[in-house]
């Protein structure tokens, strides 16, 4: 058994096209094989997205399971109408969005409590270790509307295109064009009032 | 830093000074965490791991809030209810059921006047027949047999209702005149009886 899972494990390590991926996935004899392939090249990518949503790594955790885990489940119904990469990041924002909600429907503190309590749970939390600046920056994301700060991110760090973007969150490129200035402009002059202040 | 030439250039034209920002997240994560995510996330696909998640048995709604209520409602006394009889279809009387439930009849109040009456005329018929065996004398019978000497027929040929018959053509009248009082004086005692006289008579 160590030895099947070390051999997947160094056959998912060479990376694989989304088409080879794909081809594992179809034959139940190849499917684990495939899936092994399908989280190495992807896990990380995506738990970064989710990561920039949920900003705490345990809850980024779980997160990331439910998210393969329904990549698991759902694979067979991929058409391949849209690119495998766009499909996943799809599955991983709508995981996150609903992981959101549920949270934000146990919280009963105000806006200012949750900024409040974001600085703390970033402060408390081991796996953040970023300075000034980039504490400042999650918090200026952290007042974005959900949808502006997915863009912003999608966009800033990501370097995604608009039309990937769009795929994603089946948005026209246009509305998330606007999303993507008005965010960027928030966050600047958040920046900058910080800077000066 | 941003790597895409075309949306650095978007961004410094939208916000110049957050462009100029090497802006870092500032988040990591565990060590080896990527390498074992995979197992992770597989050991959760598992059919065993389905199972230990969702068991197979479920109770109804609420079965838990309404359990305690369920015992109770078992375990204190219920009120004592009328038996209702058994409805038990009884199997064909016998002959020997038939004549004992005739005979209980009669002894019913309506049957006992009825009865005493009989009673009374078996009386009167016993007291009828003795009257004429010890009134009737000889001669009396010698002299019934006179005309049946002449057709040659003796008393002892006769049976004993031929007999009683031919001495009631001759003395009938007369012996029932001598039974009427004790009639009369019978049918008054039994007059006086009431119901309960009479079921302790019978």
């Amino acid at each position: 058994m160590s030895q099947n899972n070390e051999s997947n494990g160094n056959q998912a390590s060479m990376e694989r096209s989304d088409e080879q991926i794909l081809a594992l996935l179809q034959s139940e004899s190849t499917y684990e094989q495939g899936f092994r392939a399908l989280m190495a090249k992807y896990q990380e990518r995506l738990y970064w997205h989710i990561r920039k949503m949920v900003y705490e790594h345990d809850d980024a955790n779980d997160v990331i399971q439910n998210t393969f885990i329904k990549v698991y489940r759902s694979i067979a119904k991929f058409e391949g109408k849209s690119q495998l990469y766009t499909w996943l990041y799809r599955i991983a924002t709508n995981e996150s969005i609903t992981f959101i909600n549920k949270k934000k429907k146990k919280a009963t503190s105000s806006i200012d409590n949750e900024e409040f309590n974001l600085a703390n749970r970033l402060h408390a939390d081991e796996y953040f270790d970023g300075d000034e600046i980039q504490m400042q920056l999650q918090l200026a994301l952290e007042q974005l509307p959900e949808k502006q700060r997915l863009v912003f991110n999608m966009r800033y760090f990501d370097e995604m295109s608009y039309a990937d973007i769009s795929e994603i969150l089946e948005t026209s490129v246009g509305a998330l064009k606007a999303s993507y200035h008005h965010a960027a402009k928030k966050i600047e002059s958040y920046l900058k009032t910080v800077a000066e202040g | 830093m941003i790597h895409n030439e075309e949306i650095r250039k978007e961004l410094e034209e939208i916000a110049p000074y957050l462009a100029q920002q090497d802006l870092q997240l500032g988040f990591k994560v565990p060590k080896g965490y990527f390498e074992e995510l995979t197992e992770t996330v597989l050991e959760s696909t598992s059919p065993l791991a389905e199972l230990k998640k969702e068991p197979a048995f479920k109770v109804p709604a609420n079965y838990f809030e309404s359990l305690p209520d369920l015992v109770l409602e078992r375990a204190a006394p219920k009120p004592v209810q009328e038996r209702v009889p058994e409805v038990v279809s009884s199997p064909q009387p016998s002959w020997l059921d038939e004549l004992f439930n005739s005979i209980a009849a009669l002894f019913q109040p309506q049957y006992a006047l009825r009865l005493a009456g009989v009673a009374a005329l078996v009386i009167a018929g016993f007291f009828v027949f003795n009257n004429l065996n010890s009134n009737v004398e000889a001669p009396v019978l010698a002299e019934a047999e006179q005309p049946l000497l002449e057709y040659g027929i003796s008393l002892d040929d006769l049976t004993d209702d031929d007999l009683a018959l031919l001495l009631s053509e001759d003395t009938g009248e007369e012996g029932l005149d001598e039974l009427e009082p004790y009639l009369d004086e019978l049918l008054d005692d039994l007059g006086d009886l009431d119901d309960e006289d009479l079921e302790d008579f019978m």
